[in-house]
């Protein structure tokens, strides 16, 4: 064994020793983890989906009373599927996600996925995904990229074999937030990226989707995490077809943005693409 | 019994306490060494060591916890046991893993600066533990204080593997990076 392995082993050796110094409370924060009573628990894994499908019921009757009665001041009447979009394009999300979670192999994790997704979005509503003041608008890729803040996060190094399907923006005084459809040409699956200006606070969803790894610090951005946060599609489909969610999480002057990543893909090609 | 209950008989000198006390956490002690030293008979003497040595030092001592005083006990006990059976020798189970991974939070050696005492390192660790979160701290708690497999890991806490394997690898390059920052020399 090399002298260096030697003092990296001799290292180790004391910190596991040293470990034995840690302070009780530690410790016994971790035993009593362990000792949550059955409902806690059982709030802890399906309470998120209970609040989504709550949340879900509130944006869907918000979405028909717009349907039915709300006029849109930025949009003539033929405009108005489009001005709704906002809306729109999250309902789409939590429906694409759907469609693609009722066929995954892995259905009841995805569903799950699907619901703290529409949960996220749902809390997101309160600021930069506002029914009542956004207004979702179809644009090109260039002009995406020209948008304030949220532009110069748009991806550059798109994978091959499709194409950039479509590309929602949605803007407020506040916050901003572009939605990025791609879809492969043969298999017509894709992913969509979202990606938001959260502002200088965070929301409580986005620092819950941290605790969970959902979303890392963009210093804790790597392949590994990419690769952990993907799952194998199902069979049938291209043997390095993955699905998956995840988010990055940057820090600038203007404050936190926010880029998330959702659907199917190969690994190699998103680690490239979000990197 | 309760653990007041247990410790009065330490106290009182009862030798019920080792009884009782093996009965309440021969599991939870035995399931420590051998995540240690992934050996039964080993594993069984370390166990029998820690009540003597439990035997020992209460009183004067009162732990607050009998569980994580019994617990530290039989790590400490198991953790030499491997030292004095392995001294070095490379074989298989979750020690060498766990040390393995451990290998990557030591700092690069620095030339001939002081090598830190165990209480200052033991600081760090701790104020180190201190700046994680909770669920993550309890991760790297499972599995370097109890050296526990990353899958059961996983099935303890409801995580997928991935992404237990991805919170420790994250959280051993943050003690890396704050290890070099203390200028700690291990």
């Amino acid at each position: 064994m090399s002298e260096k392995q030697n003092y990296k082993q001799d290292g180790a050796i004391r910190l596991f020793g040293a470990l034995s110094g840690v302070d009780e409370k530690y410790l016994a924060a971790c035993e009593n983890e362990k000792k949550q009573s059955g409902v806690v628990v059982f709030m802890h894994k399906y309470g998120k989906a209970m609040a989504a499908v709550l949340c879900l019921a509130v944006l869907g009757a918000g979405y028909m009373a717009m349907q039915t009665g709300v006029k849109y001041n930025d949009c003539a009447t033929s405009e108005a599927p489009q001005a709704v979009a906002g809306a729109g394009a999250e309902r789409n999300e939590a429906k694409d996600m759907e469609a693609a979670a009722s066929d995954a192999p892995e259905a009841d994790s995805m569903e799950e996925s699907v619901l703290e997704n529409a949960e996220q979005l749902q809390d997101g509503t309160s600021s930069e995904h506002s029914v009542q003041t956004s207004a979702t608008v179809e644009m090109t890729l260039t002009e995406a990229r020209a948008l304030n803040v949220v532009g110069q996060y748009v991806p550059s190094d798109w994978p091959v074999g499709g194409e950039v399907s479509q590309v929602l923006g949605l803007g407020t005084a506040n916050a901003e937030s572009v939605t990025l459809f791609w879809t492969y040409n043969e298999t017509k699956d894709g992913f969509f990226i979202n990606i938001d200006n959260l502002g200088e606070e965070l929301p409580v969803w986005v620092t819950e989707e941290i605790s969970e790894n959902y979303i890392v610090d963009k210093e804790d951005f790597t392949k590994e995490y990419v690769e952990s946060q993907m799952k194998s599609s199902s069979e049938g489909s291209e043997a390095d077809a993955h699905t998956g969610r995840f988010g990055i999480l940057y820090e600038d002057a203007s404050g936190y943005v926010l880029v998330r990543f959702n659907g199917s893909g190969n690994v190699d090609e998103i680690w490239e693409l979000m990197n | 019994m309760k653990d007041t209950e247990i410790l009065d008989l330490y106290w009182e000198r009862d030798e019920r306490a080792i009884s009782e006390t093996q009965r309440s956490y021969g599991n939870y002690c035995y399931s420590i060494a051998f995540h240690i030293l992934h050996a039964k008979e080993d594993s069984e003497e370390c166990v029998n060591d820690t009540w003597l040595k439990a035997w020992k030092a209460i009183p004067p001592n009162r732990p607050n916890h009998l569980s994580l005083f019994l617990g530290a006990i039989t790590r400490n006990l198991s953790f030499d046991r491997w030292k004095h059976k392995n001294a070095l020798k490379r074989g298989n189970g979750e020690m060498e893993a766990a040390l393995e991974e451990l290998e990557e939070c030591v700092p690069a050696a620095r030339s001939t600066e002081d090598v830190v005492e165990e209480l200052e390192l033991k600081r760090c660790l701790n104020h180190f533990l201190e700046t994680l979160k909770e669920s993550d701290r309890n991760v790297f708690l499972r599995r370097y204080w109890y050296a526990e497999e990353y899958s059961e890991i996983a099935k303890r806490y409801d995580m997928k593997l991935n992404t237990v394997k991805t919170t420790l690898f994250r959280i051993r390059g943050k003690l890396k990076e704050y290890l070099e920052e203390e200028g700690v020399v291990l």
